[in-house]
């Protein structure tokens, strides 16, 4: 419908690699009484295209796997191991200019508060072209022949007067646009998307996340889409990666996970949110909280608050292993395991 | 000199004009009143028999003094435990007296509840929701008296709180109810040990004088709340957002009330926190006989809650029902957008056309039906004419000229309330 200038630089697409890999990552902090990890050993693919749900109470690490992707991780956080890949080529030691290249190009970023990522004193419109023309070859007067189409183009009303608008003069949700219209205005082949809706009503809410998905869906973005709100994730996520304690708990597409959780953190999860169309008298409870980094216990993370654990989950930290159509790090699903608890449903249940 | 004087003068008197305005705006009888009462019985007759059971199983007696303002409690048989009557409360939002004297700007006002009425009945809970900006957070404080209402009544027990003068009787109503806020991190003294914030109200009520009596309380308290005797010498900032909001519970039951408002008392929580606390306020209420007045943005959280609702938009209730009746069958054309914005697998991707627009700013409220702008119903009575709320058959009472007068349609929604998420 709208044809795209063709000084953009579209990078040659490479199908046979994820758009971004995620392998073992380690994140670390030095601190007085030790080094605290707070990513612990995190694998995951983001596909072109897709979107990749990361859900976890918090400080479970999911801000803090984008903030390292996305490189901007504050010290004396550190990445202390394993590798991110865009698009094959390793990005996670990339010197701090040719970073800044690629934020805002490549990878974007919407925060939770459009306040924080909107200067106050320039006008939306100095702002969307300032990132076009950082990033791309166009004439001043493209530039603004463009933000003016992405301003329309995220449901901004009369976008020719509103781009000499400053934020203030913006509503909540009409900012959040304007940040969403900032992510996109470079082509980036990846956003990363920090609790985007959760400053927002939920009527406004529904209207981002419909948002999104439809405009990502259009220019082939993938998202790494991160929240604590399952609802969120269930209405945008392709697959949903649920974090717990700076690891991985489970991985699977969102309708498995959401219908049929494997992991018992997951199940509890789910259990534990209270559903419109059932009648329930008391929710489904985790008991306790998540351990914290200077306190987390052998083996499986979880396993002080799991119904189902069992000595192997104190000893040994779980993989991430089959577990029906997701991938859970719960040995409940080890094919070696001789007795499974009965209750199980294990494998393609 | 004189100039400026008679200036001054001018502008005093147009401030008088000016609250004049509003205190008329705020006299005015509304029609809503009436649908209130005849709404009444029949209401009121069905929670009847679960209000005798709260009485009977060692709740506090009804007061047996009849109520000082007069309100017809006789004829609707239960007296509710509280009784909010067409509550008003504005904001005086006004530029400074210099400015508004050399910009000639006349005073303004945020509405910021505009005429709300309920019932709660003993032992059950009744919840608002709404956006935010609604007014829901404001009936709240006005309730437990943070706020002075501008017009309106609050009985409590039969007791008019704005008549309830002398002091001592005032402290004797207000012991009966606490509030519980959403931020645990905002509302605890951090430099407080644990037991000394629980055990403020118990001294402050003179409820236990003796030293090992106030300790044994918070004890039994911190156990109750599902913490340990032994966290009562620690400091707000060792504990978890749950466990803060737990400590606040505790807090507020500290003086043995019968009536909790909790303001949003999740919101800031996680989840799975959410459910451990959720599931403790259900046990509490079930245990204590409490009456909660849960204020809440989160349906999902309101329908598990709830055994009736009201829906604020604007400083209004737009919907008012029984939580089951208004989430299987809402009327209001808001009570249907905000259930259509409650995300769910089923509904991915049809979402951008259900939901439109954004609340308007509360100082300069849309003329006639406030939700007309985002409405999709709307007609030209909606834009000059703000509708009252009506009783609908099933006791529901909707503010909708649309529903009035039979043209909102279906609710083609079930898809959206059977399987949120799960």
């Amino acid at each position: 419908m709208r044809s795209r200038s063709p000084v953009i630089y579209q990078v040659p697409a490479r199908e046979d690699v994820p758009l971004l890999s995620v392998r073992n990552l380690r994140i670390e902090f030095p601190s007085r009484r030790g080094t605290l990890v707070a990513i612990d050993d995190v694998s995951f693919d983001i596909a072109r295209g897709e979107v990749l749900g990361v859900v976890g109470e918090s400080g479970a690490g999911k801000s803090l796997t984008g903030a390292a992707i996305i490189g901007l991780l504050e010290p004396p956080g550190r990445i202390a191991g394993g590798e991110i890949l865009l698009d094959g080529e390793p990005i996670h030691a990339l010197p701090a200019e040719r970073m800044r290249r690629l934020r805002g190009r490549r990878i974007a970023m919407i925060f939770q508060d459009p306040l924080t990522s909107l200067n106050p004193l320039y006008t939306v419109g100095q702002q969307l072209v300032e990132t076009m023309l950082t990033h791309l070859d166009l004439s001043d007067r493209q530039a603004r022949e463009r933000a003016i189409e992405l301003l329309e183009e995220v449901g901004i009303p009369a976008p020719r007067e509103r781009i000499d608008h400053y934020p203030h003069q913006f509503s909540g949700g009409m900012r959040q646009r304007v940040v969403i219209a900032l992510a996109l205005c470079a082509e980036p082949e990846l956003i990363i998307a920090d609790e985007p809706t959760t400053a927002l009503d939920v009527s406004v809410q529904s209207q981002i996340i419909a948002l999104l998905r439809r405009l990502c869906r259009q220019h082939r973005t993938a998202v790494m889409l991160v929240t604590h709100d399952m609802g969120v994730i269930a209405e945008t996520a392709d697959r949903v990666a649920v974090m717990y304690a700076g690891r991985l708990a489970e991985i699977g597409p969102v309708e498995e996970v959401v219908r049929r959780p494997a992991h018992p953190y997951t199940r509890g999860l789910m259990g534990s949110i209270p559903v419109l169309g059932a009648d329930v008298r008391r929710l489904v409870q985790i008991d306790g909280a998540m351990p914290r980094l200077t306190a987390i216990p052998a083996g499986c993370a979880f396993n002080p608050r799991c119904g189902e654990a069992f000595a192997r989950c104190r000893e040994v930290r779980p993989e991430l292993l089959p577990a029906g159509a997701t991938r859970a790090a719960c040995w409940l699903y080890a094919d070696d395991l001789a007795s499974t608890p009965g209750t199980e449903p294990v494998e393609g249940a | 000199m004189s100039i400026i004087e008679r200036a001054v003068s001018k502008a005093r008197r147009e401030d008088q004009a000016a609250v004049e305005d509003a205190e008329g705006l705020i006299h005015q009888p509304v029609e809503h009143d009436v649908a209130h009462d005849v709404a009444g019985p029949e209401r009121d007759a069905v929670p009847a028999s679960q209000a005798s059971a709260a009485a009977g199983d060692g709740a506090p007696e009804v007061d047996a003094v009849p109520a000082a303002s007069g309100v017809e409690l006789a004829k609707a048989g239960v007296q509710p435990l509280l009784r909010v009557e067409d509550l008003r409360c504005a904001f005086d939002v006004s530029k400074p007296f210099l400015n508004r004297l050399l910009e000639r700007a006349p005073r303004r006002w945020l509405k910021a509840v505009d005429g709300v009425s309920f019932d709660i009945t003993r032992g059950e809970t009744f919840a608002l929701v709404g956006e935010s900006g609604c007014g829901k957070s404001t009936v709240a404080r006005l309730i437990v008296g943070l706020y002075e209402p501008s017009a309106g009544r609050i009985v409590f027990d039969g007791h008019d709180l704005a008549l309830v003068t002398r002091a001592a009787e005032r402290q004797k109503l207000r012991r009966r109810f606490q509030m519980i806020f959403q931020d645990p991190y905002a509302s605890l003294n951090p430099r407080w040990r644990v037991e000394r914030i629980i055990a403020e109200p118990i001294r402050v009520f003179g409820l236990e004088t003796e030293q090992a009596a106030i300790r044994a309380r918070v004890a039994e308290l911190l156990t109750q709340v599902g913490l340990s005797p032994a966290d009562g010498a620690k400091y707000p900032h060792e504990f978890s957002g749950g466990q803060r909001q737990r400590i606040c519970i505790a807090r507020a039951l500290a003086n043995r009330p019968e009536f909790l408002v909790c303001d949003e008392p999740t919101s800031a929580l996680d989840v799975s926190v959410q459910a451990q606390i959720l599931n403790l306020m259900r046990d509490l209420q079930d245990a204590l006989g409490l009456t909660y007045l849960f204020i809440s943005h989160d349906l999902a959280v309101v329908r598990h809650m709830a055994n009736e609702v009201g829906v604020m938009y604007l400083g209004r209730i737009v919907e008012i029902a029984a939580s089951r009746t208004l989430f299987e069958r809402p009327r209001h054309p808001y009570t249907r957008m905000l259930l259509a914005t409650i995300p769910s697998l089923e509904m991915r991707g049809q979402r951008e056309d259900l939901v439109r627009g954004e609340v308007p700013n509360p100082i300069t409220p849309p003329p006639g039906c406030s939700f007309h702008p985002r409405c999709p119903l709307a007609d030209a009575r909606c834009r000059s004419e703000a509708p009252a709320l009506r009783p609908l058959d099933g006791g529901q009472r909707v503010a909708c000229h649309a529903v009035e007068e039979g043209r909102e349609g279906e609710w083609d929604g079930a898809a959206v309330v059977q399987e949120v998420v799960r």
